[in-house]
């Protein structure tokens, strides 16, 4: 760290690792000066990128919401507040808050219960944890619409499990008390791993000494989690939980795909309405930005009393303790004065050598694990059933098992011309939009990776005001639902002749990703041990030369890693791929596998076996990609927590 | 246990790799190898490009391509676009200054590109040279203020389709009934796992205006009627209640179908009739497409007449063409429409049982040998093109929250009218803007 003396810093870490290299020697000064050079310049594309591609559109998504724009031209007279009191004179604005807190505490709860009890199943020694760990992560990258898709034929009154039960309860998405239950179930199926990746790495990094010691004091295995295991994990809990509330309360396509908000406004949330007023009802591209707006200031105001009532009951749990410890001690101070042997008794320890119990124990291991595996592959199942049926469509309910087993599906899909050929001058060939998503999801992969690297290590070693109000705007980023982004971006796109190409769609989704990358590579950089850059400064090398010399051949776990959740995160993306590409041979394979399943070809004309094969596909792609990608992909989410 | 542990052996692994990566450089050296084009929709010289929400697909295209493309020189390059944005995208490539040389898509659809600015050629001129061999409705459905801006391909109307077997012990089959008629007709194909009667009524549904307003029609109201150079509200308090009474009864005084109605779209009402577990429902001539792949379906099914409030009514549903104000080939696209509409393709369009739509020209019809889309023909002389105005904005706003409140809360109909004239009120000023 000693090429940052030019810099004033702050930071205890970063004095610490000052050294007298650059500032006892001659030219030192000048080192320094040439180190923010650098260190500067590290900076400037994912500055520039983000500035223009993100800061901006928010700002044209704020100024927006001051105007009477309409979607299609995006411009209008300037009508001040009078948007933001449209909203609060919608009949059922009240009941669009209420719907935006159930989506976001209902999408993180349950799902953050969800993943610790995974975590907690996950984490024991079984030969298959390996596999079983892969399957219960596969919800997670599958893409929404496919999710969504095959819950709803699962819950067909009439050809879904309820008609297979003999249940006539009706539709769950059209039952006013149900409809929430139903989408939040769906929701934590596809997300509770989020926590059991994180939760799974704070699990295993808690000392076995303290369970040991626990153990020792009579505590079963309930007693130890809520003594060592909740108290280790509770940081990162309400980390995950903060992040996922409000990723939940800006989510709007489980809303929008599911039930469209209904049935009446009953499922709808901010997000949801903004995203109707501005593209589908009405095109007020000035009240959905205003909604937006009014959205993202709710959530600033709702995280600093989640972040408040978090201190406090932190504050207060300590004070709590420091009362027991007190306590404790008095007591020990009067057993002191007692002989050894009058010490109270412990209550007993649970037999531990007894048969019975571990072979119990064992039983439930593997017995949790299985549960969470079926739970995971449950609605593949019903789809790999019907890919794999022969039997003539008709009346009937969903089977775990084909009728009349047949690879006459996969035969037919991907002997389909339009598979293959497309149509010329309509439709591109399934596999080259495949070909689309591979190009671009290198391209966001590589792009990310080098500007986020870059980025991430001069934030960490550069320390001033600019780099720290840059790493709070990289923060801020992530509070901005993406629609508000949508409309401004595609203009912009438009102007600098980006739409529908692959550059421009590589260039916004790779900027979309660098905030997270950067402020990941940074976290990471300011870990990492610093004593070999050093050396190499005082061997004369410069900060770019130390960087690709030293640090990244170092930091391969966490290009790993990034490379991973970029890569995964790219191969699903929906919205930007959607609306900046309308050239069907440039699209990717997840918006124009969308479309084509929307289309009456697909289905009026292709039979529900190969409908499924169709939607086994993209399930399919993200299997392999995350079974080649799973360890460093879980890293990611540890936040880099795996080093060399 | 570590996350390390979940391992394929290294040689297994380095192989997917190796595969995998050969694989994405393959695809990636395929892509890199196709031509595309940079910036929009604009075509080349030799090209004609056309927006469309559904491209054409095997013969149509080819036939399209060889009837009305190679005549004129030029390849048909089609950009698809989500039937949602299709308007913002539209007004989006004009600002690119990289517009389509056609656009298609619904006619009545016309006056949402118009209002949003979408600059369109006024057609007057040129349908002036055609024949009279075309229906009136063909014209009303693309005009706007008196000017024609969008002409159709092909047309479906609504008719009821059901299935036969399932209605062998309700009775005949009228050639006009009234609602309450039709309901109870309609109670009598319920069965076990199986509703007798469905419709579209989830916002945001493209399909359910199809339904609705033929209903409306029905009753003598329009949905919008002009007053000066605005629009307003066609229909009285009344005449919408009763159209909601239908949807109420159907669900409590008939018991023709579940209260699971009022979440209902378009995967709901043909899904539920492929297999067998929806009787009957109003559908345009998508319909055989929509059993082709259900045998037991397929060979029972059936039409019958909508039912009415003492006018028979049907919708026009028209795919429709448009010309670009912007485009640089006009002449060339209106020489391509034209093709289109030529007697030699509508011809060949109608013989062709997957074309599965009605001709725009009355002749070419009178070829049409598949027997259930024979039975639309019948409905062409009364149905009517829809309002030239975006049916999202009130269908969403005002008339899918009224179904809902009737079939899903069992609201009183009257009163569910009552709000809904409120709100369409309120509407029409958006309409107007």
């Amino acid at each position: 760290m000693s090429l940052i003396t030019a810099a004033p810093t702050r930071t205890p870490g970063a004095t610490s690792h000052k050294t007298a290299g650059a500032e006892g020697r001659p030219g030192g000064r000048k080192r320094g000066r040439q180190g923010s050079a650098a260190y500067g310049l590290f900076l400037l594309p994912g500055v520039i990128l983000v500035l223009g591609l993100i800061v901006y559109p928010i700002w044209s998504g704020v100024a927006l919401s001051f105007t009477q724009a309409n979607t299609f031209t995006g411009d209008g007279p300037f009508v001040g507040f009078e948007n933001y009191a449209s909203f609060f004179e919608l009949p059922f604005w009240q009941q669009l808050l209420g719907n935006s807190f159930i989506r976001a505490i209902g999408g993180a709860v349950p799902s953050y219960l969800l993943g610790m009890l995974a975590a907690l199943a996950l984490q024991q020694r079984l030969r298959y944890a390996g596999a079983a760990r892969l399957i219960v992560l596969l919800p997670f990258v599958i893409s929404a619409p496919v999710g969504i898709y095959m819950w709803q034929a699962v819950f067909n009154p009439y050809t879904g499990v309820p008609a297979g039960l003999g249940l006539d309860i009706g539709s769950l998405f059209t039952n006013t008390e149900l409809v929430w239950p139903t989408l939040l179930f769906m929701n934590a199926w596809g997300s509770f791993q989020f926590y059991t990746i994180l939760l799974l790495a704070g699990i295993q990094r808690i000392p076995t000494e303290l369970y040991e010691a626990a153990s020792i004091d009579g505590a079963g295995a309930i007693r130890s989690f809520f003594t060592v295991t909740f108290p280790s994990i509770r940081g990162i809990s309400a980390a995950a939980l903060a992040m996922h509330f409000m990723g939940s309360f800006q989510d709007f396509s489980l809303v929008y795909i599911a039930t469209g908000g209904g049935p009446l406004n009953t499922t709808q949330t901010l997000a949801s309405y903004a995203y109707q007023s501005t593209f589908s009802t009405g095109f007020n591209l000035g009240l959905g930005s205003a909604i937006a707006v009014l959205s993202v200031l709710l959530m600033v105001v709702t995280m600093l009393v989640l972040v408040g009532i978090f201190f406090a009951g932190r504050a207060l749990l300590a004070r709590s303790a420091e009362q027991r410890m007190l306590r404790a001690q008095r007591e020990f101070a009067a057993i002191g004065r007692a002989p050894l042997g009058m010490l109270p008794p412990r209550p007993p320890t649970r037999p531990h050598s007894d048969r019975g119990w571990r072979i119990a124990r064992r039983v439930w291991s593997h017995v949790s694990v299985l549960l969470f595996v079926l739970f995971a592959l449950f609605p593949i199942l019903f789809l790999l059933s019907q890919a794999f049926d022969g039997a003539p469509p008709g009346p009937g309910v969903l089977r775990f098992w084909p009728e009349q087993f047949t690879l006459d599906n996969f035969v037919s899909v991907f002997s389909n011309p339009a598979f293959w050929r497309g149509e010329e001058g309509a439709s591109a060939p399934l596999i080259l939009n495949l070909a689309n998503s591979a190009i671009v999801t290198i391209g966001v992969t590589i792009v990310v990776l080098a500007l986020a690297s870059f980025g991430g290590y001069a934030l960490s070693r550069w320390k001033n005001a600019a780099t720290r109000i840059w790493t709070s705007v990289l923060v801020v980023t992530q509070l901005v639902p993406a629609i508000i982004l949508l409309f401004p971006l595609y203009l912009l796109l438009a102007d600098l002749q980006l739409l529908n190409t692959r550059h421009g769609l590589i260039l916004i989704t790779a900027t979309a990703s660098l905030p997270v990358a950067t402020l990941f590579f940074r976290v990471y950089f300011e870990r990492s041990p610093r004593e070999l850059e050093e050396a190499a400064m005082l061997d004369g090398a410069g900060p770019i030369r130390t960087f690709v010399s030293i640090v990244l051949p170092n930091a391969r776990t966490a290009l790993g890693a990034m490379g991973a959740f970029t890569l995964i995160g790219t191969w699903n993306e929906f919205v930007f791929a959607l609306t900046f590409v309308s050239d069907p041979n440039v699209r990717t394979f997840p918006p124009q596998l969308k479309q084509f399943t929307a289309t009456s070809a697909f289905l009026n004309e292709t039979s529900p076996g190969e409908q499924a094969v169709f939607l086994l596909l993209p399930i399919v792609t993200s299997a392999i990609l995350l079974a080649l990608t799973i360890r460093h992909f879980t890293a990611a989410y540890e936040g880099g927590g795996l080093k060399e | 246990m570590s996350l390390d542990s979940f391992q394929f052996s290294r040689r297994t692994l380095l192989r997917g790799m190796g595969l995998g990566t050969a694989a994405i450089g393959a695809s990636a050296l395929l892509a890199a190898c196709t031509p595309t084009r940079s910036g929009g929709s604009g075509g080349s010289k030799d090209e004609l490009v056309i927006m469309t929400t559904a491209p054409p697909t095997g013969a149509l295209l080819k036939r399209q391509q060889e009837l009305a493309g190679d005549p004129l020189g030029v390849k048909l390059r089609y950009v698809s676009v989500a039937d949602a944005t299709y308007p913002s995208q539209a007004a989006a490539t004009q600002q690119t200054g990289d517009v389509p040389d056609i656009l298609q898509w619904t006619s009545q659809g016309a006056a949402s590109l118009i209002g949003g600015g979408v600059a369109l050629l006024p057609l007057n001129d040129r349908i002036s040279s055609e024949d009279d061999d075309f229906y009136q409705q063909d014209y009303d459905a693309g005009t706007v203020k008196g000017d024609v801006y969008a002409v159709g391909t092909g047309v479906s109307t609504r008719v009821i389709a059901y299935r036969g077997d399932f209605a062998a012990d309700a009775g005949p089959v009228p050639t006009q009934w009234s609602g309450d008629e039709f309901l109870a007709w309609a109670a009598k194909l319920k069965g076990p796992n199986r509703e007798g009667y469905g419709w579209e009524a989830k916002t945001g549904d493209g399909r359910g205006s199809s339904n609705f307003l033929p209903l409306l029609w029905s009753t003598g109201a329009r949905v919008v009627v002009e007053d000066g150079d605005a629009w307003k509200i066609g229909f009285t308090k009344d005449q919408l209640a009763q159209v909601l009474s239908f949807y109420s009864d159907a669900v409590y005084k008939y018991s023709a179908v579940t209260r699971d109605v009022g979440g209902w779209g378009y995967p709901e009402t043909d899904g539920g009739f492929q297999k067998g577990n929806l009787a009957s429902y109003s559908a345009g001539t998508f319909i055989t497409p929509v059993v082709a792949e259900y045998p037991d379906t397929l060979n029972n099914l059936m039409t019958a007449p909508l039912p009415d409030f003492g006018q028979q009514s049907s919708f026009w549903e028209q795919g429709g063409l448009m010309i670009h104000a912007q485009s640089e080939r006009q002449d060339l696209a209106w020489e391509y429409i034209s093709l289109i509409r030529s007697k030699e393709l509508q011809d060949a369009n109608a013989k062709d049982p997957a074309f599965g739509a009605l001709s725009v020209r009355r002749s070419s019809n009178e070829l049409i040998e598949d027997p259930v889309l024979k039975t639309f023909l019948a409905s062409t002389e009364f149905a009517q093109a829809p309002e030239p105005i975006n049916s999202h904005i009130y269908m969403d706003a005002v008339m899918y929250p009224a179904m809902q409140e009737v079939t899903l809360n069992q609201a009183d109909p009257k009163d569910a009218a009552d709000r809904a004239m409120t709100a369409m009120e309120s509407v029409m000023s958006q309409i107007n803007t």
